[in-house]
């Protein structure tokens, strides 16, 4: 009965799965954020009653679970979320779905056999969009918004490693507009200042970017 | 140091073959396990003993791994009767071979976010299965539970700088179990090494007198 | 009839614990190797009714033994006995002419109904 109360009262979602992925177990966590009663999932496939979990990373977590009774980690970061509740801040908020940091574990029987798994719900969706903004702020210019020099050496990186993964043909295109002899506005410096203006194009899928460096 | 201390540290030759074959014994039945999860063959190789003082782990380990140069590791850490750190190395370009191995559609990963990333989740998914499998196995065959920490990674470092004695008590005695291991579709390849803590080592000698009373 | 036993291991803890598997009051005669060579030669010498055979030993393998005995005795009754059972390995061992695949660690049940399986093949064959 306290286990009950406890399952139920923590602010957490935890789900609980049987070795064919049935949910067994909906805590209130997870009925109020889905909108979804326990009664409604219970007994179901949990691929079937949430499709976006049919993925090769989700099913080869729930086998290494059941096979060697390890704990899956699901980050914020790659994953966004397992299940996709609606953001339920109504602060601003630039994510449509809650974003959750999400760990599966064993439970064992009185034989010590695995015959569930848990998945614990964490909702992230504030530090995401904290850490979301600093990056913004990192990469960007803080008097014209545009992406600064940080960015594009990131961004060349990333592009680079992912030329050299796929094998694709890879090139960057720089021109120059140079204007000279402006003068800062921010108002304490008293030298010549020069802006130059790049701009940098990143091929294959994406699509232009435009930067600022100074 | 106590005598108690120094008898806890001193394995017998046959508790070393006992452990031994244990480790084998689980090592194998991870490889197996692990080629269902991961859809992929794994030769996992007969694990290596050494008993040793932690002081002597780094300089082991880098001993181990200085003909990678670059290598990507997994770290966690693991609780339960048995309880110890689990070091898994990649050699260099794993991470990314690894990616290519795990993804079924080459379009799918190329819209995934920032490649570095997606490098970095997927040695830790491939880490924490490789380390759950094998951990999880050997204590299952001394019946004990595990829990793990969440992985830490660190990906394509000089292994000079990766491996460092920072954090490793001195007064303490490591296990150390390795094993090579190498994922045939795609040619990945590295050590794992387990090191056990002090404290684990008592329990640890009594397990295996338990084990091997069941072949008498 | 079952007389002689040659188990090959590099293990002696594996060895034991097969042949704390088997039946004391059968009056078998166990026989030891502890590589894949000394197996092979041991086999030559003793002529064994059934051979447990490991895979990954030191100075010659499992399956190189497996190889070497079978091209030599056609009848040869080799068991393997590992605990690595993925497919690949258990097709290639019985392709080479093991006669089954047992996996570690071992059980007194499950070895007492391969010996009666044996023994059946044996008295068939003669």
């Amino acid at each position: 009965m306290i286990l009950n109360q406890i399952f139920d009262a923590i602010n957490l979602g935890i789900v609980i799965l049987d070795t064919d992925l049935k949910i067994q177990k909906w805590n209130r966590w997870m009925e109020i954020h889905s909108g979804i009663e326990a009664d409604e999932v219970v007994g179901k496939h949990a691929l079937e009653s949430f499709p976006n979990l049919d993925t090769p990373k989700f099913i080869r977590s729930c086998k290494s679970v059941f096979s060697f009774g390890n704990f899956c980690f699901f980050s914020q970061k790659l994953h966004g979320y397992l299940f996709p509740f609606k953001s339920s801040s109504y602060v601003g908020s630039e994510f449509e779905y809650m974003q959750q940091s999400c760990a599966m574990g064993p439970l064992r029987d009185e034989n010590n056999e695995i015959k569930y798994l848990f998945i614990y719900v964490q909702d992230v969706t504030e530090v995401a969009v904290y850490e979301q903004k600093l990056v913004e702020m990192n990469m960007r210019d803080g008097l014209t918004g545009i992406y600064n020099r940080r960015f594009m050496d990131t961004k060349l990186n990333e592009e680079y490693f992912r030329h050299k993964r796929y094998g694709r043909p890879f090139s960057i295109v720089i021109i120059w507009t140079s204007m000279r002899g402006l003068y800062s506005e921010i108002g304490e410096f008293e030298n010549f200042c020069c802006y130059t203006e790049y701009r940098l194009f990143v091929p294959v899928w994406r699509g232009g970017i435009l930067l600022h460096a100074s | 140091m106590d005598t108690e201390a120094q008898s806890t540290q001193d394995f017998s030759d046959e508790e070393v073959e006992i452990l031994q074959e244990i480790m084998n014994i689980a090592f194998g039945q991870s490889a197996s396990d692990l080629a269902e999860v991961i859809d992929t063959q794994v030769v996992l190789a007969v694990p290596f003993i050494k008993i040793m003082q932690v002081p002597e782990l780094p300089v082991y380990i880098k001993e181990n791994v200085k003909k990678y140069k670059q290598i990507s590791i997994v770290e966690q850490k693991f609780w339960g009767k048995l309880k110890g750190d689990a070091l898994l190395i990649f050699s260099s370009g794993s991470g990314k071979a690894l990616i290519k191995m795990l993804q079924s559609d080459d379009r799918q990963g190329m819209d995934t976010g920032p490649v570095d990333i997606l490098e970095r989740e997927t040695l830790m998914e491939v880490g924490n299965i490789l380390i759950g499998a094998c951990v999880g196995k050997l204590a299952e065959l001394l019946h004990d539970i595990v829990t793990y920490t969440p992985p830490l990674v660190l990906v394509e470092k000089e292994y000079e700088e990766a491996i460092t004695s920072g954090h490793y008590d001195p007064e303490k005695t490591a296990i150390v179990l390795k094993t090579d291991f190498l994922f045939e579709r795609g040619n990945v390849s590295g050590f794992l090494f387990l090191v056990t803590s002090n404290e684990s080592i008592k329990w640890l000698r009594d397990a295996l007198k338990i084990f091997i009373e069941q072949y008498e | 009839m079952i007389k002689k036993i040659l188990i090959v291991d590099d293990s002696p803890i594996a060895r034991k614990m097969l042949k704390s598997c088997l039946p004391k009051d059968q009056g078998y005669e166990f026989h030891e190797a502890g590589d894949g060579k000394e197996g092979c030669e041991k086999y030559t010498q003793v002529r064994p009714d059934i051979t447990f055979m490991d895979l990954t030993m030191p100075v010659m393998t499992g399956y190189e033994a497996i190889e070497e005995i079978v091209k030599n005795d056609i009848t040869a009754l080799i068991i393997v006995v590992t605990a690595d059972v993925q497919m690949k390995a258990i097709k290639r061992v019985l392709d080479l002419g093991a006669y089954m695949v047992l996996k570690k660690p071992l059980k007194r049940e499950e070895i007492q109904s391969v010996l009666l399986k044996v023994q059946d093949t044996l008295q068939k064959a003669e």
